[in-house]
Parts: structure tokens; sequence; C-alpha cells
């Protein structure tokens, strides 16, 4: 049993709850906007201070970009991390694409190299899995994938 | 993350109480849950989660159904879809701004129906039964079902605010307010 909700949209401000629960209360966040503005909502973009991350990267400004659909039974998620730095990229997707990896899958490439594999999340609730994903992104991906030199 | 390498190390729980966890999990909920399910995930206590599910339930967030074995709670969409609205309203945009994105959506939309002849995004995947398709094509008309989805969905909300420009005027008169 979903719900009840009047109107299409039983999370009309999904975008606002992830900035404010998740994206606002991470220190390596400097700034989060509406892409492409606040009216469509198409996605959100956070931000990071290259200046606040460990292991430092490089000048350039690193973004998460959050792209979530709310459906049954499961709902359309891709989350994508770009480092303009080093050319890393990451991103957690649970679209579809890849269905022998099972529902979500976690994919990652550097300039040598590229992986992905099946995840599971801890977590249903949209905000919480953000948590999981921003934490893992920081206490681990970051520092395990990012330098990798395709010899894993 | 149930994975291996993933031993995080506890942002969240150094960024957020057991209170926010609550109550973001019970606004997010896709189905009635119990007070016993939204203390397992926000990962707080079974008395604490009660008393906050309970207190959201007397401010209107949440609706509280003890008709069945269990006490479920689910959130009221009408008030995420107001607080969607008053966003917007608070946003810094005029209502020219809005009225002229509505446009643009609802043009876009438009374009869709009648590029596939169809009026719905469902009607645009009953497409996808045509063995004809490539690959390429029936991803492209996947991503647009969900595109027109979202748009419809920011259609009501930007409509809705437009309509209720006035009435959603913010107390204080300030409309540089940002939410």
């Amino acid at each position: 049993m979903s719900v009840p909700h009047s109107g299409g949209n039983p999370n009309a401000n999904l975008y606002a709850q992830l900035k404010r629960d998740v994206l606002d209360r991470v220190p390596q966040i400097s700034a989060v906007t509406y892409v492409p503005d606040e009216i469509e909502a198409k996605q959100l973009r956070a931000t990071f201070d290259p200046a606040r991350l460990d292991p430092p990267t490089g000048p350039k400004s690193p973004e998460l970009t959050i792209k979530w659909y709310r459906q049954d039974p499961t709902d359309w998620i891709r989350i994508n991390y770009t480092d303009p730095n080093t050319g890393f990229h990451a991103g957690w997707h649970q679209d579809g694409d890849h269905p022998e990896l099972g529902e979500a899958h976690f994919q990652y490439s550097t300039t040598e190299t590229e992986d992905r594999w099946g995840i599971t999340f801890e977590h249903e609730t949209p905000s919480l899995m953000l948590w999981e994903i921003v934490e893992t992104l920081l206490a681990d991906v970051r520092p395990t994938y990012q330098y990798e030199t395709g010899d894993a | 993350m149930a994975d291996d390498a993933s031993d995080s190390e506890g942002l969240m729980s150094r960024q957020t109480t057991g209170e926010d966890r609550v109550r973001m999990t019970a606004q997010q909920l896709s189905e009635p849950r119990t007070a016993n399910w939204i203390a397992s995930e926000a990962g707080w206590s079974h008395e604490p989660t009660k008393r906050v599910l309970d207190r959201l339930v007397a401010d209107g967030i949440l609706h509280r159904d003890d008709s069945g074995t269990h006490t479920t709670y689910y959130p009221d969409s009408r008030r995420q879809a107001l607080q969607e609205a008053m966003r917007l309203r608070d946003s810094g945009h005029t209502v020219e701004e809005l009225t002229d994105r509505l446009t643009e959506m609802k043009a876009q939309i438009s374009d869709w129906a009648e590029e596939f002849g169809v009026e719905s995004p469902n009607q645009l995947r009953g497409t996808l039964a045509d063995a004809t398709l490539a690959a390429a094509e029936e991803d492209r008309r996947r991503a647009i079902a969900r595109e027109w989805e979202h748009l419809q969905n920011r259609i009501e909300i930007v409509g809705f605010a437009i309509r209720e420009w006035n009435f959603l005027t913010p107390t204080t008169e300030s409309t540089e307010a940002h939410s």
C-alpha cells in the first residue's frame, strides 16, 4: 500500500528536503543549486570546496549532481561525482541500465581505469540514502579510487 | 552501504540528531510505516521516535492510522506540495518569470506529444512495444517519459504558485527571502 496523496507527486519538495537534510549539512560542500533552475528543478548540484577535501585534489571545485525521481516500486536515481582536477568520475545509479548488477550499482572511472559493481543501500529513505552516498564518497571512494592506477 | 569497503566514518551521525533523522524518514515514507520501522530506519530508539512522530501528527505534518493491528504513520503530501509552492513564491523570481517558465515547460510537453503522437508518458512507454525501435531510441523514449512526468509535477506546483501568488505573499512583505 502506498501513501495516499493528491496530484501526481507524493514528495513534491524532495529536492528541498535533500538539500536541507543532507547537502547543506556537509562541511565539504560550499554551494547547492537547482538545475536548470529551481522552477523546473530537474536536478540538484552540490559544489565541493576543494580546500576542504582530504585527500586534496586541486584548485577546481568537484561537483555532485543528484537526479532523483520517486516512483513505484523503486525510485529512479542517478548521483554523479566529477572532479575536474583529475578527471575522476564516480556514480551511484539505480536506473535499470545494468540489471545484471542488481537494482543499484556503483561505477567509477579515472583516466587509467574504470569499474562497476552492484550495491545495496542500508536505508530506503532518500535523505538517508544520500547520506550513505556522501559518507562513502568522502571516506572511501575518493581516498581509494581517485588515484588508482589500474592495478587494483 | 552494504559494501565491504564502505566503513564510513559517521558524518551523518555527527551532522544529524536522532530527531532529525526521524523527521527525514517520516517525510519521505512511500508507504505507511510503524514507529518501530521508522525508529530502525532512523537509527534511534523507539520511545523518543514515537514522541517525535506524535508531535509531527499534532503539527499536521504526518497522519496517524490507528485502524489496523499496528499504528502507522504517513506524510501529508498536500503540505509538501504547499511548501514547494511557498518556496517558489519566496525564491526571488517574479510571477512573470514563473509564468514564462510554465509556458516553456508546457511547450516542451506539447513537442513530445506531437513528435510521438501520444498524450501521456505511459502512452509513450507503450510505444516501446514497437519491435523495430533501436535500443538507443528505446532509451531516449524511456528518459523522455521520466522527464515528462517530472515536468507534469512541476507544472502543477508552479501553476498553483502563480494562481495563488497574492495569497502566498510572505507576511514580512519581503520577496527577497530565500529558503
